[in-house]
């Protein structure tokens, strides 16, 4: 109801006549149809708030469950190939790459309402950034970036390791000694931030978090996944390396 | 404070009136006195350099918010703010989002109002006013959330802090979203849960928040915006799910637990 151009703003008009502008080209209200004002509130942005904190959790639980199972690594190679054996023969792998696509590809149509899609957003959205200089602000930004270079990662880090199952210590060794441990470095470091940065934000936009206390939190947490993945990084290419 | 700062002053110009007029930098330098404030420095500057310079004081003590601007990019209250707490060359613009009045003054006034309009910022009741009847209680802490709610001066400085507000126009804001809750909290409202959806529960109300909480760390006055917003989404959230619940009023949290963040 307020005009795009900010400069001359409008009379309220009575409720039924209520029309959300929308001009942000990543929203989309019910409430742009001024009859469904009439027969009942539009729900569905409550529903897909909620579920865009889901899908983040749920990916992030995925990644949790991933990174304990690459830390059997840690252990010797027998002991990673037998989990993944375990794994695939009672088709539990399968269940998770399904869960993973499902909530992948629902976090990306989820997570892009909150993207500014317009070039004029994009453009006053950097320029806020910059300017305003506030840390949980930059955050946001940066979650948009990295959450788009994951988008590529990801599709190529199933590629690659789908293509050619079944998973094996060696396997997994050789690839990351030969060509893919710069591969796997960004990727582990974009992972991280990503999933820490969007936990940190859903457990204080609803509120299960004081600010004050969330951020000690996600230090720890977020030293305690870098120095893991490190040390898988290691073993595996020691395991390449050895080949 | 170092002593015989000489402050350098880069300062937005632009008359939206006039076609010749150019938005622009000019510069403007001052010996710093003991205890100035933004204030003191701007009034300097239109009574010895510049007459023409356009910006807003009322108060000069943070109560009626119209000297909200960006002082080196942040919204900051024109008036508590001092020099000292600033470098030597420092940029002020006008506060974004509203309409450009001139050079650093906006009009927030008529946003504020259009916004108190959409939140229908006023007790909804049925109950027929009688002058005699003494006024119905409240608990200490009801009253005291909403004293605490109602302290909004309306500067602007959340809005001008928000990147929701940025990207999108018809957001209602962090001071709007703030209107709702001050009135969820009011126990002589009779609008439903159902009804406050109505109002706040789209992308252009609470669940376009994104929740870095610009707002709560800008805010002059300090309003609790961390527990507020998130007190709003779960609610909303709530309601958008199971629209029929109406007993908003036993789920209110008490004063203690909101104010904490
Ligand atoms: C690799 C797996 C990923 C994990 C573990 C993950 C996790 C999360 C979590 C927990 C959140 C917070 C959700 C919320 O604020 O409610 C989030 C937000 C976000 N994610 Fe992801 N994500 C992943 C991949 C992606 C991808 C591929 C994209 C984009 C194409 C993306 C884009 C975003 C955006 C833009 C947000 C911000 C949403 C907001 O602020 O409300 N994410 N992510
Ligand atoms: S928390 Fe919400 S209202 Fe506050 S600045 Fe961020 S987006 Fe705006
Ligand atoms: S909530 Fe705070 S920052 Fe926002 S308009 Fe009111 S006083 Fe200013
Ligand atoms: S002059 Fe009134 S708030 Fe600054």
């Amino acid at each position: 109801m307020m005009p795009v151009d900010a400069g001359s703003h409008s009379q309220p008009q009575p409720r039924a006549a209520r029309i959300s502008s929308v001009d942000s080209g990543a929203q989309w209200s019910a409430r742009a149809k001024p009859w469904t004002a009439l027969v009942r509130p539009a729900r569905a942005p409550a529903f897909l708030e909620m579920a865009l904190s889901v899908s983040g959790l749920g990916l992030a639980a995925f990644m949790v469950m991933h990174l304990g199972l690459l830390f059997s690594v840690l252990l010797g190679t027998t002991t990673m190939n037998t989990l993944a054996g375990f794994l695939e023969r009672y088709y539990l792998l399968q269940v998770g790459v399904a869960f993973l696509l499902i909530f992948f590809v629902s976090h990306v149509f989820l997570s892009a309402r909150k993207t500014p899609a317009r070039f004029g957003q994009q453009l006053a959205l950097v320029r806020h950034i910059r300017s305003l200089k506030h840390l949980d602000t930059w955050t946001w930004g940066f979650q948009i970036v990295s959450g788009v270079a994951l988008l590529a990662v990801v599709a190529i880090h199933l590629w690659v390791v789908l293509t050619d199952l079944p998973i094996q210590a060696d396997k997994s060794g050789a690839r990351v000694y030969q060509l893919y441990l710069w591969f796997y470095v960004p990727f582990l470091v974009l992972a991280e931030s990503h999933l820490s940065i969007g936990v940190y934000r859903v457990a204080v936009k609803w509120g299960l978090l004081s600010r004050r206390l969330a951020h000690p939190i996600l230090l720890v947490w977020t030293a305690l996944v870098l120095s893991l993945g490190a040390a898988i990084l290691v073993t595996l290419y020691r395991v390449g390396g050895r080949l | 404070m170092a002593k015989d700062r000489k402050l350098v002053f880069h300062i937005f110009r632009h008359n939206p009136n006039d076609p010749d007029s150019k938005p622009r930098l000019q510069d403007f330098s001052l010996e710093e006195t003991p205890r100035m404030t933004l204030f003191t420095a701007l009034t300097r500057i239109r009574e010895e350099l510049d007459p023409s310079l356009q910006f807003d004081f009322v108060c000069r003590s943070a109560i009626c918010g119209s000297c909200a601007m960006l002082v080196n990019g942040r919204p900051r209250l024109a008036c508590r703010t001092r020099t000292a707490e600033l470098p030597e060359r420092m940029t002020l613009l006008p506060l974004p989002f509203f309409r450009l009045v001139g050079d650093l003054s906006v009009d927030t006034g008529s946003w504020f109002r259009e916004v108190g309009l959409r939140v229908e910022s006023w007790i909804h009741t049925t109950q027929p006013f009688d002058p005699q009847a003494q006024e119905e209680r409240m608990s200490n802490d009801q009253a005291q959330l909403i004293y605490e709610l109602d302290r909004c001066i309306e500067c602007g400085c959340c809005v001008a802090a928000c990147a929701a507000a940025q990207m999108n126009s018809s957001y209602l804001g962090p001071s709007g979203l703030m209107r709702m809750a001050r009135f969820l909290a009011d126990p002589r409202d009779q609008r439903t849960n159902a009804a406050v959806f109505e109002v706040i529960g789209t992308e252009d109300g609470v669940f376009g928040c994104v929740g870095f909480l610009a707002c709560d760390d800008y805010c002059p006055k300090g309003l609790p915006f961390a527990a507020q917003l998130a007190y709003l989404r779960r609610k909303m959230a709530l309601t958008g799910l199971r629209p029929s619940q109406n007993d908003r009023r036993a789920a209110v949290a008490p004063f203690s637990a909101q104010k904490s963040h």
